[in-house]
């Protein structure tokens, strides 16, 4: 049934409104604990920022894309790249490029190297990492399994203004062992 | 209630979106969900030793669970995913579907990178609290067979308020980093390095990314910064009300389409995530022909079948795993076409916008925000909809 005095048509009971007035104006009913989470919206958002700038991108978390790093310095955008260079029993070499080596991820594949073997991670020296990138670069390379792998970080200067042609060079590079890793 | 707060009050419970939009909305996202969800039993090809947790609830965990574990989440989120599509203990249903898939692709974020899908995933729980599945539902069938009383039409605001609120923040975390990094110096080009970045490194050689590579000048670049930074910075601004959240939000599937063709990243869970806002219930569904002779009302579901919905909700779901587990995903060929098609509606919406303001101008009375009827039916036939 409507309300008495309410607009016609007007749809039978109305949650979070309570009428007010001797005309019929509806006026908002909201409980303390929605009010806290009008509150608590942007407080939560200050604290994701502070996480994120003291420890590492919390999950989860409301985070969209930042893309901040990306910012070219003196007209030169620089792009970098992990390729593992793998060293066979012989002494030569193979390169593999990082979206190879890491296709079975489906997050940014760059990140998982990074995580994995980066300069100042725990996880670059663990032997199930090594017994497992061993077998990668052997699949990878035709059964031949390596005894250590170079990881490159291939930094690429471009200018920006395309009057120079890109130049590359390593910027910093982790060796791993692979013959002291375990085998399954 | 005290005065003080009657504005904040009134501005949490403003709006006027519907529980039949919402209900339409969530039949939309059920599907769009279905088809798009990823697998997660990838990061089995992965060791232990290369778990790392991002701080929070997957720090709980030591390492990835077995295939059979993440099979099982997946097929309890193909099961969720369905209850909430047909509407069967929407409000349960929903909030165990969140609880599910931010456990399940927090193992996939578990190798040193966060995606950020997370806008998608919580979508339920607030759309849950609005009502969602108060109409079009097989809860709404049980609760007339109960007599229970009906819900009103209008659904409730706050939880539609609210998540427009975490969207404009959520955002502001985008801007940030940006604004820190120095996006706003006229000399930056930030999006152009990161664009190179995707290009030369990341292996993204699709679609118009080989033209941004090559495209040199700094008059294109530089605005597309400042475009980025004021689109992620102005959201919160934007959502406070519901129109200039439509418009942000439209602006944003744009903004998505762009990126795209640049990055070869497809937004598609954000586009999905802006459809709460769409007025779904303004869309004139194909309906039978009219019979020659008056039709009784629809009668309800009989009560068998409503008993039986549980078990049907399941093996329809088990039928759907197993067919994706046979026949593949159709997420890669969505990804472009919810990106488009998000993009389309985005435009739609501000054209007709734009329309509605130069009549307004020229003296004519403004209407309600979006379309009054889009008559599905007739569009289809060529008519004037």
């Amino acid at each position: 049934m409507p309300r008495r005095g309410s607009p016609p048509g007007r749809p039978r009971a109305e949650p979070g409104r309570a009428r007010t007035g001797a005309k019929g104006s509806y006026a908002p009913r909201v409980t303390a604990a929605v009010r806290a989470l009008f509150v608590a919206a942007p407080l939560l958002f200050a604290a994701q920022i502070v996480a994120v700038e003291f420890v590492r991108e919390p999950y989860p978390a409301l985070f969209q894309p930042a893309f901040g790093g990306g910012v070219p310095k003196g007209g030169v955008a620089s792009t970098i790249a992990p390729v593992f260079v793998a060293t066979y029993p012989d002494g030569t070499t193979a390169e593999f490029d990082h979206l190879d080596v890491m296709a079975q991820a489906q997050v940014t594949r760059s990140f998982v190297v990074q995580s994995t073997w980066g300069q100042d991670t725990p996880r670059r020296t663990d032997p199930d990492n090594a017994a497992w990138l061993r077998e990668r670069l052997a699949r990878l390379g035709d059964g031949r399994e390596p005894v250590s792998a170079t990881i490159e970080w291939r930094r690429t200067a471009h200018d920006l203004s395309g009057q120079r042609p890109p130049a590359t060079e390593v910027a910093r590079s982790v060796v791993v062992d692979l013959e002291e890793a375990p085998r399954a | 209630m005290p005065e003080r707060w009657a504005r904040l009050d009134a501005w949490i419970c403003g709006g006027d979106t519907t529980r039949t939009s919402l209900a339409r909305y969530r039949v939309v996202y059920a599907v769009v969900a279905l088809l798009i969800h990823e697998d997660l039993q990838w990061v089995t090809a992965f060791p232990d030793a290369m778990y790392n947790p991002p701080p929070g609830l997957m720090r709980a965990f030591s390492g990835f669970p077995s295939a059979g574990v993440l099979g099982g989440l997946e097929l309890a989120r193909t099961v969720l995913l369905v209850a909430v599509l047909v509407g069967l203990f929407t409000r349960a249903s929903s909030f165990l579907l969140v609880a599910v898939t931010i456990l399940g692709y927090g193992f996939t974020f578990s190798l040193g990178k966060v995606d950020h899908t997370i806008l998608l995933l919580v979508v339920p729980a607030f759309m849950a609290l609005a009502g969602w599945g108060d109409r079009a539902s097989v809860d709404a069938w049980r609760r007339r067979g109960r007599g229970a009383p009906e819900p009103a039409e209008r659904a409730e605001q706050w939880p539609l308020r609210l998540f427009a609120l975490v969207i404009g923040l959520a955002f502001l975390t985008a801007a940030v980093p940006k604004l820190l990094a120095g996006w706003l110096a006229p000399a930056s080009h930030a999006v152009q390095s990161t664009q190179l970045q995707y290009y030369a490194s990341n292996g993204v050689t699709t679609g118009l990314a080989p033209f941004f590579a090559q495209l040199r000048s700094g008059l294109f670049w530089e605005p597309v910064d400042w475009a980025t930074i004021a689109l992620e910075a102005g959201m919160v601004l934007a959502v406070l009300t519901w129109r200039g959240a439509r418009v942000g939000f439209a602006v944003a599937a744009l903004f998505h389409l762009g990126v795209y063709l640049m990055l070869d990243i497809a937004f598609i869970y954000n586009v999905v995530t802006y459809g709460f806002v769409v007025q779904w219930d303004r869309l004139r569904l194909p309906r039978p022909a009219a019979p020659a002779r008056p039709a009784a009302p629809p009668r309800p579901p009989s009560p068998h079948l409503l008993a039986a919905a549980p078990v049907l909700v399941v093996l329809a779901a088990v039928a759907l795993y197993a067919a994706e587990a046979l026949l593949g995903s159709p997420r890669e060929l969505m990804r472009p076409l919810l990106v488009f098609a998000g993009a389309a509606v985005g435009a739609g919406y501000l054209a007709w916008l734009a329309r509605d303001l130069l009549r307004h101008r020229r003296g004519a009375p403004p209407v309600a925000d979006g379309p009054a009827v889009i008559d599905l039916p007739r569009a289809a036939s060529g008519g004037p909809v």
